[in-house]
């Protein structure tokens, strides 16, 4: 064995950090910037892309919102200015007709499908879109939206 | 070229070649567990870069083992010794540039504050946070290296084999980038989104390292420096006994020693210095080309006696 460098005491400190935690019992995943403690019991605030969503989303939107004891309130408005208002947080859910390979796909994190969408002559899964890195919430609504698709 | 390898050094290569096609066997499997772990996790897309790359010592070992061996032919007077060093040459250059090119991933993924997606699937029935599955892929990632590094490594030492040694020490170090990731991974179940990149940046100054190493044992060997030794640069101590035997049979003479693959070379020069007369160059070369003629050398085969008087 070599000598116990810097690295390796970098790494054995941040191991011993997170085993602490993990035995503390903390949620694992957590989200880096709170969505899920934020729309829990409160309001769900979502961005609609097409003026009225249909069946497939607002289903979605529905169970979500049941999930989290929330109630949802909705906006519309262009995709640009949705996108940037979720990668901020000032909203929390986008829908209407997202397919998965959305070109936003970078920019935000996608959900499991909730449907199918026929885009030209491309069958896509449909999705919603979330902060990016919200990780708890993300499977809140995972969990959420998966019995319909079953 | 066939020298004559000691039956004991020769067992030990074969058993090294035996390893090195286990290695490349089990980073496979790595390479394929990690690649469908891997997600959008930037550590583990750097730890999943990192052992693709381990999979080039192996190579270039084996296909230099088929090299080494080989007859000097017109086009290459000398054999082939040094088919390896080249090889590794290459492979420290891909390494460092790999590297290069992760910690700048990983300091923009910090710099833009980029936030790594991990959910969740259905395995066999089970809610699982596929974190969980990237820290499983990393622990995998980690063992069969370590195991055979610690392997190879003596064998490494008793071949006097750069690659070899190289491949052996960054498998048995392999275990820190395994702990690494899996640190960025927990960190972001902990809703910590710095923690992979952080990792990522760690793992991949690591291969920024290893090249940079190699690249400086590669070059040592190529500029015709004196043999090293196989985990620092210093000199070998082989260069100080031979000189000094040498000096005692040739007295009035210096030694260059340096090293071709595994074999050393010595040349006995006089003290005035070992290059050519012009005069006496042009002797042999007749024309414009005689300025290049630097030195003339003469092998022995059988060593002089020591003089009496010698210092």
């Amino acid at each position: 064995m070599p000598k116990r460098s810097l690295s390796f005491q970098i790494v054995w400190l941040l191991t011993t950090a997170l085993t602490v935690f993990l035995l503390s019992g903390c949620k694992v995943p957590d989200d880096p910037e709170g969505t899920t403690k934020e729309v829990i019991g409160g309001v769900l605030k979502v961005g609609a892309l097409t003026q009225t969503l249909d069946d497939v989303d607002a289903d979605a939107v529905a169970l979500i919102a049941e999930a989290l004891q929330a109630e949802p309130e909705l906006a519309t408005a262009d995709p640009h200015t949705l996108f940037a208002q979720l990668e901020d947080g000032k909203i929390h859910l986008v829908a209407g007709r997202i397919p998965a390979n959305t070109p936003f796909a970078a920019d935000v994190a996608l959900t499991d499908p909730v449907g199918h969408l026929v885009l030209g002559e491309d069958s896509e899964d449909r999705v919603l879109a979330i902060r990016k890195g919200e990780n708890s919430f993300l499977i809140v609504v995972n969990r959420a939206i998966r019995g319909p698709m079953e | 070229m066939n020298h004559d390898i000691p039956d004991e050094i020769a067992s030990k290569l074969r058993r090294a070649a035996r390893l090195e096609w286990w290695s490349i066997f089990w980073l496979l499997t790595i390479i394929a567990v990690m690649y469908f772990a891997m997600g959008s996790s930037q550590a583990m897309k750097t730890a999943w870069i990192e052992d693709a790359l381990s999979l080039l010592p192996p190579i270039l070992f084996l296909l230099a083992r088929k090299f080494e061996n080989k007859p000097a032919t017109e086009k290459f007077p000398f054999g082939f010794h040094r088919v390896g060093s080249l090889a590794f040459l290459l492979g420290a250059g891909a390494l460092t540039a790999m590297g290069g090119f992760l910690l700048y991933n990983a300091a923009s993924a910090l710099i833009l504050q980029e936030h790594p997606t991990i959910g969740n699937a259905m395995i066999f029935g089970w809610d699982v946070w596929l974190g969980w599955l990237m820290v499983a892929a990393l622990v995998y990632s980690v063992i069969p290296p370590v195991i055979l590094g610690h392997m190879k490594k003596p064998l490494a030492h008793a071949t006097m084999d750069k690659i070899l040694f190289t491949d052996a020490d960054m498998n048995a170090a392999d275990w820190k980038t395994g702990l690494a990731g899996i640190a960025g991974i927990v960190g972001i179940g902990f809703g910590f989104w710095w923690a992979d990149a952080a990792a990522a940046g760690l793992i991949s100054f690591d291969i920024l390292r290893d090249g940079l190493r190699n690249l400086r044992i590669a070059v040592a060997e190529l500029l015709d420096g004196a043999p090293r030794e196989l985990e620092s640069a210093d000199i070998h101590p082989i260069v100080g006994t031979l000189s000094e035997e040498l000096r005692r049979r040739h007295p009035g003479h210096d030694v260059q020693v340096r090293e071709t693959g595994r074999f050393v070379r010595a040349n006995v020069v006089p003290t005035k210095g070992s290059e050519l007369d012009s005069k006496e160059a042009s002797k042999l070369v007749s024309g414009d080309q005689s300025w290049r003629l630097v030195a003339l050398g003469r092998q022995l085969r059988e060593l002089p006696e020591p003089s009496e008087d010698e210092r």
